[in-house]
């Protein structure tokens, strides 16, 4: 591409995108038809987008970053500040030279104002800007505009090309002005256009609009406002940003962010009847400072909440609100502990929890979140020989090891060990190492044996080092291990709830892999070894282009898999021909779908599907179970059903019953089989879901095979060694 | 009334329950995992050989505790040569173990048992060609032994697509004497250091793993510590040069069973260390002298430790001798030629029912007609009589692998499971099956 086209292209992005960050996104099409509804009122249209031009021109040459302008966040404080003037223009006529003028300085001021209150508020707050520096340099703009006329403001209707449509009801009529005033536009049909861009790009947000629309409205009338469209329309779009940004964007979709919605209403109402009742006597309206003041309220409060249940902020980049809910919950529902602080095990091979959290011994009260080991043999039995001596306990002399990459921040080596059966009340911890953890916790590890500690304070340790050994000091009756998280390094200190990482329980006749969770009193459990072969696979299949024949009936066709790295470090996969994407997070110990978009007949549908979660293990009968989106394979009205009812009555998901197989053929490495229980009635599916997704993974090309089994028949693919 | 045993008068001191230094403390064993030896004995013949799988398993299980308790990454691989029966390897790859093998007799029959070609360890000296073949395919480890099999291996894999992961044997001075330096490449005098350059330099080969067998019977877990030490020495210096990239340490095998050899004292049960002494020498010595964040895995080919004491000889007395000395013997039906390891073990002879009198010195003699036929020179029974039963033990490793047909059949050997199920592994041999691969020329006739 030549650079102009460049350069223009980026132009393009960008004042697209300033239009459509109005509603929190990033659609270019939502932005070219908030930019054509302006049009309607020709002069709006013009000057707001000179004065984003103006903004846009000023913000590149002062070298503001590109990533910022192109995105939007930059620039749409100007844009709707050039609506503000125009606004003020109908009002008080100024001569075209000093329209001109008062635009590119309020303009250039708004860059300037954005620039300084985001960086502020985000490295003060981490909260962003929203539209604070619009209303600050437009309230600026309406008082110097009073300070000409000394008259309160009111300006002419604006000049729009389309009548205004019919409307019966009150409320209609103020929802709809209400999105026309975004723009200073009070216009029913106007407002129209921009709703139904709106629900275009999200019938979520504009049902959450809606419902703040309404919870706003029914507050006003509570304290016996007017509610006349004149009077409505510059509060109105209040309720319509608050409940989209608190309700979809902030927040992740749920009955309870709905409440949240009707509470920011409240909020908002109650705010902009007071901010009016001092401003009403310039005639300026409180513009949309209510809806900032109570958004970045809850956002900033809400995230210091303690025990988080439920209103979850968003944890990503936020994308449209059905895609936030879908996200989060498909996230939640397969890695419902991903949120907490979690630890590798603490030891070689197998163990037993012999104390689980909450345990019936020692684990209570503020001491409740602990796990015993210890080492049982096949019989149950933790000892050899009569268990009179230390010595003949399993458990005993074995190593433990860093549960993280950490700091020692204390070592207690020196209490001896308890005879079999007596306990040391008085330092009940007995030997104990206490690890900083990276992200500000400390991991506590009690009951060593004496004199075993091979780390010092203030050690740098990598997870898996060797910290001492298996003891039974301290309130230990028999040798066992003991593993706490707490805030301060102090022994004793409470505890905090935690998690274990990437660890399986030993089954009878398989294991079940965990990617995160805490084991039960009674289970056993180990670490799953990571095939390096495997992995090594897997770089191989991300780095380069993989080619695959496909086989679908009696169809043959080639697919080309290749692999970048997004921006926050994800794999996205495409394939070329057939336009598909899927997101992956590549561990070094596992590949982890995150989503898939696109073309359903891709083979990264079944990769998807079959792949999941990936431990990169070579072990046969390992097992597990996933919760997948169905997303990509529903019609229109199951999709419709899963972004307006499913972050309120729960997201269908596919269920994936995984387990590791033989390979095929002997040689080759792991092959994983993964069962599929569609969660989605059939009715909402635009393909069915295949039953069985079997994937044979190998050391040059990591997926090697894939096989689809399903009603409609069988698909197949296979690498295409070269 | 029915004409009672003669047993000759004795006097014997009254011992409670301690050992004396004589060891003289007499045992009787008339039950393999529960099940009586007569009831065993009427039903499949004597000799006869018995595995008690229980013990099988609660051995490897033992094993894997005491190392997986203390290393991140243990791998047991079946030592084939030490009994492949089927039976007996498939329970220890029901257990998780992979395959050891040095033969292409035995590669093929670990293949035949189903286990894939990258789960079998090919070590030894003889691998012709057509097996390196078979094995890269496969994708088997193969632990180079010697600079002709290098060679053999570098052409062959020319033309290969990927690289072969291979490793090699090193044999090296650990104190234990006399070192091993029949494998492998020896690590003091440079050898080993010069395999590696040449592994390096070659097209398509990539050294991943280095193996050593320090030796048989090894009393002092020490030497294993010296090995480990040795090894990760050889590949660090390696890995500094770029030529290798270590991926695993495989120990070989060596760790010794509860058995007495003839030069011993004291009895296997009181010196023998177990599983949790060598683990301790061998995973602290890893832990030592690996760099932080290295861990390659660890391979183990034990295999006498894991089966001797599981096998069992039942055998009966057919006949009973006074010596020209006046000492008392008997023989009994099992052979040198199924018992090699009376070469270097003494053997628990023990009988299998309940005996009245003392103990003396008997020597055992087996039934073969040759000198040499003795399997204990002495050994403290009570008076024995046509058609006792005795029980040897252990007999677990080697001995059936090594049995030989020589002057009658080898034995059938059962396989008594934990609940008491006894099932036949291997039949008694008869006259067809000896003589199936005969061939007699025509020109002889047919015998009449």
């Amino acid at each position: 591409m030549s650079t102009w086209r460049k350069r223009l292209a980026f132009a393009a992005d960008a004042i697209l995108n300033s239009y459509a960050i109005i509603f929190f996104s990033r659609s270019r099409g939502l932005g070219l038809a908030l930019l054509a509804a302006t049009f309607l009122a020709p002069r709006f249209g013009a000057i707001g987008l000179t004065g984003l031009c103006i903004s846009l021109a000023v913000a590149l040459a002062l070298g503001f970053d590109r990533e910022q302008i192109r995105s939007g966040a930059l620039l749409f404080n100007s844009l709707l500040v050039s609506f503000g003037l125009v606004f003020l223009y109908n009002y008080q006529h100024l001569s075209l030279p000093v329209l001109a003028m008062v635009l590119v300085c309020s303009v250039v001021v708004t860059v300037f104002v954005t620039v300084f209150t985001a960086h502020t508020l985000h490295t003060l707050f981490r909260l962003p800007s929203m539209s604070l520096p619009f209303v600050t340099v437009t309230l600026l703009l309406f008082f110097l505009f009073y300070s000409f006329t000394r008259t309160p403001i009111t300006a002419d209707a604006p000049f729009v090309l389309l009548p205004e449509v019919p409307c019966r009801w009150v409320a209609l009529k103020c929802f709809l002005q209400a999105f026309g005033a975004i723009f200073f536009l009070p216009h029913a049909t106007v407002g129209l256009v921009i709703l139904v861009a709106l629900l275009c790009h999200s019938r979520l947000a504009g049902l959450y609009a809606a419902v703040g629309f309404a919870a706003g409205l029914l507050v006003m009338q509570g304290f016996r406002m007017d509610i006349t469209p004149a009077g409505m329309a510059y509060v109105g779009f209040n309720f319509v940003f608050c409940a989209i940004a608190l309700g979809g964007i902030f927040f992740i979709p749920s009955k309870s962010s709905l409440l949240l919605v009707m509470l920011g209403a409240f909020f908002c109402a109650t705010i902009a009847i007071a901010v009016r009742s001092f401003l009403l006597y310039f005639g300026v309206p409180p513009l949309a400072l209510p809806f900032n003041l109570v958004v970045l309220l809850m956002v900033y409060t809400m995230r210091l909440r303690t025990s988080v249940t439920h209103l979850f902020c968003t944890p990503f980049t936020p994308d449209r609100p059905e895609v936030n809910a879908r996200m989060f919950r498909t996230d939640r529902r397969r890695f419902p502990d991903a949120l907490h602080t979690a630890l590798f095990l603490p030891f070689f091979g197998e163990r037993t929890v012999t104390q689980g959290f909450n345990g019936a011994i020692t684990h209570r009260g503020q001491w409740r979140h602990g796990l015993d080991f210890e080492v049982l043999d096949a019989q149950g039995s933790r000892c050899d020989r009569d268990g009179s001596a230390l010595v003949d306990y399993h458990t005993f002399d074995s190593p433990v090891t860093a549960p993280a990459n950490a700091t020692v921040v204390r070592v207690i080596d020196s209490i001896p060990d308890n005879a079999i059966g007596s306990v040391n009340l008085e330092n009940n911890w007995g030997n104990t190492i206490v690890l900083l953890l990276d992200n500000g916790l400390y991991a506590k590890l009690s009951h060593l044996k004496q004199g075993s500690a091979t780390v010092v304070e203030g050690e740098r340790v990598a997870h898996g080092h060797v910290l001492a050994r298996c003891g039974n000091s301290g309130r230990s009756p028999v040798p066992h291990l003991h593993l706490q998280i707490q805030s301060t390094p102090q022994i004793g200190s409470p505890t905090l709830p935690f998690k274990l990482y990437h660890y399986v329980e030993l089954l009878e006749d398989r294991k079940r892999y965990h990617t995160c969770g805490v084991p039960r009193e009674g289970e056993r459990i180990c670490d799953l070894p990571i095939d390096a072969d495997l992995a090594a696979g897997f770089d191989t299949f991300v780095t380069g282009p993989t080619r695959y024949r496909v086989a679908a009936g009696d169809k043959t066709y080639e697919e080309t898999v290749s692999a970048t790295i997004n921006e926050v470090g994800l794999h996205e996969l495409h394939t070329e021909k057939r336009k598909a994407r899927l997101t992956v997070r590549l561990t070094e110990r596992g590949f982890f779908a995150v989503d898939f978009r696109g073309d359903e007949t891709s083979i990264l549908l079944p990769i998807y599907l079959g792949l999941g979660r990936f431990p990169f293990t070579n072990e046969k009968n390992v097992c597990w179970t996933d919760e997948l989106d169905p997303h990509a394979l529903l019609n229109p009205g199951g999709r419709l059903w899963q972004d307006l009812v499913g972050p309120f009555a729960g997201m269908p998901t596919i269920h994936a019953a995984v387990s590791t197989v033989s390979a095929n053929p002997p040689g080759a490495l792991t092959g994983v089989c993964t069962k599929l229980t569609p969660g989605v009635p059939a009715m909402a599916l635009q393909r069915s879901i295949p039953e069985c997704v079997t994937v044979q993974l190998s050391k040059r090309h990591g997926i090697a095979r894939v096989r689809v089994e399903g009603r409609t028949g069988t698909v197949e693919a296979e690498v295409i060694d070269e | 009334m029915s004409k009672q045993t003669y047993v000759p008068p004795t006097i014997k001191r009254n011992v409670t329950g301690v050992m004396n230094k004589f060891g003289r403390q007499s045992r009787v064993c008339d039950r393999i995992a529960g099940v009586p030896v007569d009831e065993l004995l009427e039903k499949h013949g004597s000799p006869l050989f018995a595995y008690d799988e229980g013990m099988l398993r609660d051995k490897y299980r033992e094993a894997q505790r005491a190392f997986s308790k203390r290393y991140p990454k243990v791998q047991f691989a079946w030592s084939y040569k030490t009994c492949y029966l089927n039976a007996i390897c498939q329970v220890f790859h029901s257990e998780g173990s992979i395959a050891e093998v040095v033969s292409d007799f035995e590669y093929e029959k670990a293949r035949a048992l189903g286990i894939p070609g990258n789960e079998v360890i090919i070590n030894g000296p003889d691998k012709p060609y057509a097996l390196l073949k078979r094995a890269v395919a496969e994708g088997a480890r193969i632990h180079i032994d010697n600079l002709d099999e290098l060679l053999t291996l570098e052409q062959l894999t020319q033309d290969n697509k990927d690289t072969v992961k291979v490793g090699i044997r090193v044999n090296m001075d650990t104190g234990m004497q006399p070192a091993w330096t029949k494998f492998g490449f020896n690590l003091e005098n440079g050898e080993a250091a010069r395999a590696i350059r040449r592994i390096a330099a070659s097209r398509r080969l990539k050294l991943v793993g280095l193996h050593t067998h320090v030796g048989t019977f090894i009393l002092e877990p020490h030497f294993y510590a010296v090995a480990v030490q040795k090894l990760i020495a050889l590949a660090m210096e390696a890995e500094s040069r770029g030529e290798m990239e270590l991926e695993y340490l495989d120990l070989g095998g060596g760790f010794a069973s509860r058995n007495t050899l003839h030069y011993q004292y004291l009895p296997g049960e009181q010196v023998v260390p177990s599983f949790d002494d060598y683990a301790e020498a061998i995973c602290t010595a890893l832990h030592t002298h690996l760099p932080t964040g290295k861990q390659p895995t660890l391979f183990l080919e034990t295999g006498r430790a894991l089966v001797d004491e599981a096998g069992y000889l039942l055998s009966s007395v057919i006949a009973t001798k006074q010596k020209p000395d006046g000492g008392r013997a008997i023989v009994i039906d099992a052979g040198v030629n199924m018992l090699y390891t009376v070469a270097w073990y003494r053997l628990n002879v023990l009988p299998a029912q309940d005996f009245a009198d003392g103990l003396s010195d008997t020597t055992v003699y087996g039934p073969l007609c040759m000198n040499i036929d003795v399997i204990r020179e002495q050994a403290s029974l009570p008076s024995l009589h046509l058609g006792d039963k005795l029980v040897l033990h252990p007999v677990g490793a080697y001995n059936v692998t090594q049995a030989m047909q020589f002057i009658t059949y080898r034995p059938a050997v059962v396989l008594v499971s934990e609940s008491g199920e006894v099932d036949v592994i291997r039949d008694r041999e008869n006259l067809d099956y000896v003589q199936e691969l005969e061939k007699v020329p025509e020109r002889l006739g047919n015998g009449h």
